[in-house]
């Protein structure tokens, strides 16, 4: 539905994004994952049409946005970071007002507000100024604005900032609702956790460059190995030892820390039963084992040789 | 495209009547500002006794002369008078307690009646506070005028005026101009003997030199109404509050487009499919539409409270009204496009509209400014809405009289908008 190709923009001398390119199927998720500054939120603005490509393209469906009135803007909606709402204003007018300059007529408005409430859940608060809202439910209503005009296409860009774990799972809930009824979405995050419970497809962006992409399987499918090991000892002298005879064994990668060691196995599970083997065989008993499934965070780590958080 | 304007026009009429605070500020100040300067200055009229300004009079000569001047000064309409040693005005001066002082020393009487006819002239200290000098002025003019007439007929009467023109005539060289002094002393010593110098013989004159004429004043305004004047300056203070107040009401709007591009406000309405002329547009004509209430509402209560009236145009009112909130509008949108943040755009904003207010004639006349700044209002767009107010309200201009300040509203409100949708379609 959704084809980026080549995308470049620059700010001056800083070239924030260059030669973005993916494509995002019909009623999937797509994620664009990156530490701040990393160029999703310049890329998100190139494809609802709010900034203009220095080179490069977004087709939806085949077409271009042509012009800030193009017809085909009304395919978008568009989740902002910030949350733009007028806060003086309630739920029902700040959807009116957005449904207008969509072209909904008086009585689409009218439907789709209710609709849209009672996906986001706020229908018992519709009549209520937005400033008296928590921040959860100013994010639900965000995204109900969006929503408003029945966009093919939901683009939303750090939609769950600054948001508690609950108010984050019923956003989730929310988009998951959308994605099942068909809806097509990108979805920006710096959160692992976020991209790898939402989305179908994943692109790790840095520097305003795409720098690994594909399913989540296939993203830690590119890790040297798929799962970690991880044995804690009563103290730092056994794990050193620990440390000594795992590393002798060569079943992966070992990294100590305090009283943990850490393998990286290269193989298979059988991966587990070689390291517990080798360490009974040396006397070393250990209080904890811990299997651990790779995560995007390796990934990243992997493709761009710094943390995500950094 | 019209549709789009009237929503986001609608829409921000929405917010200005939810923030009901804001919203009775908006009316409030402008309206509590008017309401006081009209009440301090009276409305201005001039049947109005003006307040008298206090001097403090040192009499060390106390001659029949200064203690005469000090009575004469004791009735003047301009100033009162209180009789103090020398070192309680200096004080009083100092502390600011009285702005200007006059000092008579010891000799001043004789020296001044000398002084009419030839020697050196006899000294009056005057001292002032520098943050009060326009006090000074008036004090000057009330006491040149009452020191004239009295040493003028002090200095030609009776024995000490003949000793005087005596020794003036003796002093005197050249033959020719000897002997007219001569004729001058005969012809002087019998009018005074007559009683003419000192107005005694019922001719009319009180002696001495007097203001040889009187001015009669009378405001020259549209109307025969006796309460013409008073009007005419309540409704140029109640004008040059409105167009302030709307002013900074446009500045409050400009903020809001700020802080709808901080929210993201800005650009989830640039993603849709609307222009960036009608984002602006429609903005514009929400403040537009404020505008007006606001200063048709502050006229409306000078009218209703203070009871001063039109007598030009109505519809050119209405025009002139209607093009000053424009241009207040289209100032407002010139702001938001040129400022990056709130903060950095209010404060240059309020003082670019103080300017333009003290400049354009909203807080006193542009005639009472220099004639350069005068000049230079022509191109401050509060001007020609004062211009145009005062024109319908108290001058009795017609509609066509008007249209000289409404074209160049209308002009300055197309320049404004004109470079606002340039700047924001580019950011």
């Amino acid at each position: 539905m959704v084809v980026v190709q080549s995308l470049v923009k620059s700010f001056g001398e800083v070239k924030a994004v260059n030669g973005v390119s993916f494509e995002v199927k019909k009623g999937t998720c797509f994620g664009l994952l990156g530490p701040n500054g990393a160029g999703k939120s310049t890329t998100i603005s190139m494809i609802v049409g709010t900034l203009v490509p220095d080179s490069g393209s977004v087709t939806i469906s085949g077409q271009n946005i042509e012009g800030e009135t193009d017809p085909m803007r009304r395919k978008i909606g568009y989740v902002p970071q910030e949350l733009a709402l007028f806060e003086d204003l309630n739920c029902v007018q700040n959807l009116s007002f957005f449904g207008s300059l969509y072209g909904l007529t008086k009585s689409d408005i009218e439907t789709r507000t209710q609709v849209v409430l009672s996906i986001v859940g706020l229908t018992d608060r519709s009549k209520e100024p937005v400033k008296n809202f928590s921040g959860g439910m100013k994010r639900r209503l965000n995204i109900a604005v969006a929503l408003v005009h029945s966009p093919e296409l939901l683009v939303l860009d750090e939609p769950t900032v600054g948001v508690d774990p609950q108010s984050r799972n019923a956003i989730f809930d929310v988009l998951e609702r959308l994605k099942a009824e068909g809806m097509t979405l990108i979805y920006t995050s710096h959160y692992m956790e976020e991209v790898e419970r939402m989305c179908d497809q994943i692109a790790i962006v840095d520097h305003g460059k795409v720098m690994i992409g594909g399913t989540l399987e296939d993203l830690l499918g590119s890790l040297p190995s798929r799962f970690r090991l991880r044995f804690t000892f009563l103290d730092e002298d056994l794990a050193n030892q620990a440390e000594s005879v795992l590393s002798v064994a060569k079943l992966g990668k070992v990294f100590r820390k305090d009283n943990n060691v850490e393998i990286l196995p290269e193989s298979n599970a059988q991966a587990i039963v070689d390291s517990v083997n080798v360490l009974q065989r040396a006397g070393l008993a250990f209080d904890d084992l811990l299997v651990e499934r790779g995560t995007l965070e390796e990934v990243f780590l992997q493709s761009t040789g710094r943390s995500l958080r950094d | 495209m019209l549709k789009h304007i009237l929503s986001i026009a609608i829409k921000d009429f929405r917010l200005f009547a939810a923030d009901r605070k804001s919203m009775i500020i908006s009316f409030l100040v402008p309206i509590g500002i008017a309401s006081f300067f009209t009440m301090v200055m009276g409305g201005g009229g001039g049947n109005q006794k003006a307040t008298k300004i206090p001097v403090l009079v040192v009499n060390e000569d106390n001659d029949s002369l200064t203690k005469s001047l000090v009575d004469k000064l004791s009735a003047s309409d301009a100033v009162s008078v209180e009789v103090v040693s020398r070192e309680v005005a200096m004080e009083s001066v100092k502390k600011g307690t009285k702005s200007v002082a006059i000092a008579f020393g010891i000799g001043f009487a004789t020296q001044a009646k000398s002084a009419l006819f030839a020697g050196q002239p006899a000294i009056l200290e005057e001292f002032y506070d520098p943050a009060k000098s326009i006090d000074r002025q008036v004090v000057q003019g009330a006491i040149i005028q009452v020191l004239m007439q009295e040493i003028s007929r002090a200095g030609m009467t009776g024995q000490g005026a003949k000793n005087n023109l005596e020794s003036a005539m003796q002093n005197e060289k050249d033959p020719e101009r000897k002997k007219a002094w001569g004729s001058f002393v005969e012809s002087w010593e019998t009018l005074d003997k007559s009683g003419a110098m000192t107005g005694s013989n019922g001719g009319g004159g009180g002696g001495g030199m007097r203001q040889p004429f009187e001015i009669t004043a009378k405001a020259v305004t549209a109307s025969k109404d006796e309460n013409a004047e008073t009007n005419a300056t309540r409704g140029h203070i109640f004008a040059g509050m409105a167009i302030q107040g709307i002013m900074f009401f446009a500045i409050d709007a400009a903020m809001g487009l700020l802080r709808d591009k901080r929210t993201g406000v800005w650009t989830r309405m640039k993603a849709a499919p609307v222009s960036s002329m009608s984002l602006v547009l429609g903005k514009g004509l929400g403040a537009w539409f404020i505008a007006f209430l606001i200063f048709a509402g502050v006229l409306a209560f000078g009218m209703l409270v203070f009871g001063f009236r039109v007598y030009g145009s109505w519809i050119g009112l209405l025009l002139v009204a209607l093009m000053s909130a424009l241009m207040t509008a289209s100032f407002g949108l010139f702001v938001a496009s040129l400022g990056k943040s709130e903060a950095q755009s209010r404060g240059l904003s309020v003082l670019a509209v103080l300017m333009m207010s003290m400049l354009g004639g909203a807080w006193f006349p542009s005639s009472m400014m220099p004639k350069a700044v005068q000049t230079l209002s022509a191109i401050i767009p509060v001007r020609w809405a004062i211009d145009g107010v005062d024109a319908m309200m108290y001058r009795g201009s017609g509609l066509t009289e008007g249209l000289i300040p409404i074209l160049a509203l209308a002009l300055f409100a197309i320049g404004f908008t004109a470079f606002a949708i340039l700047r924001l379609r580019k950011a």
